[in-house]
């Protein structure tokens, strides 16, 4: 059992840290048990909220402990999306892992409000159990939870600690923990015994920070996606020579530019890049092979091994289809899935590796982000002022998705306005950048634009 | 160099509004992350190299901003 092992780490070992903040596994257990006692009191799925604090992860550890599923909610989405949430999952209690507080609907609880308690508790695996439910966009205008059971993530876990060049001393997260992306960071570094480094959007926005961060370690492993890992290079200083603790890159959520993954090598010859797939349905990522310098001949970067892979994949006229113990059963408030996942990715098996190069529906990838362009659409024609609107994505030469943008009809006066009133509802990386009169609207849907 | 920057600026926003002195381009999300990523690939290519971790994102607000910032860099 790998989720076992989250609760029999060494408890002087660093767990868990972020900025000044540092959890021992020690410290992690007894909040976790603390908190567990109070949830074990009532029932449902438990919203948390709050960024990066370490916090965040002792709810993760009480649910597990007391049965309870773990929904995350970052600070950064607006409240009316988390009130959302919190309807659809049926959730009544919040808690609230850092000091910022919503208008919340619901009981909701800080640290100082949790009675102190010394019963104890084992963790029971329960195969059907849900974990944690996850939130992505909707192609009805509103989010759809995605319910990930313990035995759903026991696969992963299983999976990803089949890879020892990613399991390091420390594994830095960038994602917000409620993108999936981050089951990665956390399920690596708790199943471990490593150290998880959650890094705050003000840590990512002063790269300096985020650079010193990787300086102080020894041996470390970054889980990002591709547009971060951009980012990155963008500093001459990201390299092999000024950064040598880091050992490997773990990436996932969106198509990896192949000049980015060429970068990448030549500033870091003998880093272990590893490219991943997966839907969040499938519990964070089901395969990943390791990008090499032979892979730059190839037009498209593969994605993934199918040797390996955490579940069977198969391709059935060019749609990924994913069938195994990684796969949830449904999405929330719907009926069950069949047990073989259509993915609405499009892909290609080739000489044992799987390729992916779009999707067959509206939706797409964002830096990462999984958007469906209905839900956007959905929002800004529900604005008083607007009668229609049309989201075009806009491509760069790589094919990943440059921006947003928006036709709308009649024109508003004061984008600024409808900007804000679209924050209200919507995170900020579904807000379209750019706003057009209708009769601009290009006649083919896939604008590509000029990057030079 | 200023009409170099200037349209540089708009071809990464896809916006001429990113030349808008009233508008802050972080918070609008015309120099969204993307965009930020490109402008300083592109602005190396040209030979100016400026390095994310050597400068306060905030200067990136403006465009008379950036201005002044790449002329430093020159």
């Amino acid at each position: 059992m790998y989720l076992e092992r989250i609760f029999q780490q060494d408890p002087h070992q660093i767990a868990v840290c972020q900025g000044d903040i540092r959890y021992t596994y020690g410290q992690l257990y007894a909040e976790a048990q603390q908190l567990a006692a109070f949830l074990k009191e009532s029932r449902g799925p438990l919203l948390v909220f709050g960024h990066k604090h370490p916090r965040m992860i002792v709810s993760l550890l009480a649910c597990l402990l007391s049965g309870r599923a773990w929904v995350p909610c970052d600070s950064s989405l607006p409240a009316e999306r988390i009130h959302r949430i919190m309807g659809l999952c049926g959730a009544e209690q919040l808690f609230y892992a850092e000091d910022s507080e919503i208008n919340a609907a619901i009981p909701s609880f800080h640290w100082n409000d949790i009675p102190f308690s010394d019963e104890r508790f084992e963790f029971i695996f329960c195969k059907e159990r849900i974990a944690y439910i996850m939130f992505t966009s909707g192609s009805t205008g509103t989010p759809k939870g995605i319910t990930i059971s313990c035995g759903n993530l026991e696969n992963f876990a299983q999976w990803i600690l089949q890879y020892p060049q990613l399991s390091r001393a420390s594994i830095l997260n960038q994602a917000n923990l409620s993108f999936d992306l981050s089951v990665a960071d956390w399920c690596m570094a708790l199943c471990n015994g490593g150290t998880l480094l959650l890094n705050s959007k003000q840590d990512q926005f002063e790269l300096a920070r985020f650079f010193s961060l990787i300086q102080k370690q020894s041996d470390c492993t970054l889980v990002c996606t591709p547009t971060f890992l951009r980012l990155c290079l963008c500093d001459h200083g990201f390299c092999q020579e000024q950064m040598p603790a880091l050992k490997a890159v773990f990436l996932c959520g969106e198509l990896l530019p192949k000049n980015t993954a060429a970068l990448m090598l030549q500033r870091f010859p003998e880093l272990y890049l590893f490219n991943a797939y997966g839907p969040t349905e499938a519990t964070c990522a089901v395969c990943g092979v390791q990008i090499t310098a032979e892979h730059l001949e190839q037009d498209l970067l593969p994605v993934g091994e199918i040797s390996t892979a955490a579940v069977h994949i198969t391709v059935e006229q060019n749609e990924i289809c994913l069938e195994g113990d990684s796969v949830f059963r449904g999405y929330l408030n719907q009926d069950a899935q069949s047990s073989c996942y259509h993915s609405g990715d499009l892909g290609t098996i080739e000489q044992g590796l799987l390729y992916c190069f779009g999707r067959k529906d509206s939706q797409i990838k964002y830096m990462g982000y999984r958007i469906d362009l209905v839900e956007i659409r959905h929002h800004v024609e529900a604005l008083p002022d607007i009668q229609q609107a049309v989201i075009v994505p806009q491509y760069d030469r790589s094919g990943s998705v440059r921006r947003l943008t928006a036709y709308l009809q009649p024109f508003p006066t004061c984008i600024d306005d409808l900007r804000h009133e679209l924050a209200k509802q919507l995170p900020s990386y579904m807000i379209p950048s750019l706003f057009f009169p209708m009769e601009e609207l290009p006649l083919t849907p896939n604008v590509k634009i000029k990057m030079r | 160099m200023d009409e170099m920057i200037r349209s540089l600026l708009v071809r990464v926003c896809g916006t001429e509004d990113a030349l808008d002195e009233s508008i802050d381009l972080i918070d609008s999300g015309i120099l969204d992350s993307l965009a930020f990523i490109e402008l300083l690939t592109e602005l190396d290519f040209e030979g100016i190299s400026i390095q994310p971790t050597q400068v306060d994102r905030n200067r990136f607000r403006n465009i008379n901003s950036i201005i002044e910032l790449v002329k430093e860099y020159q």
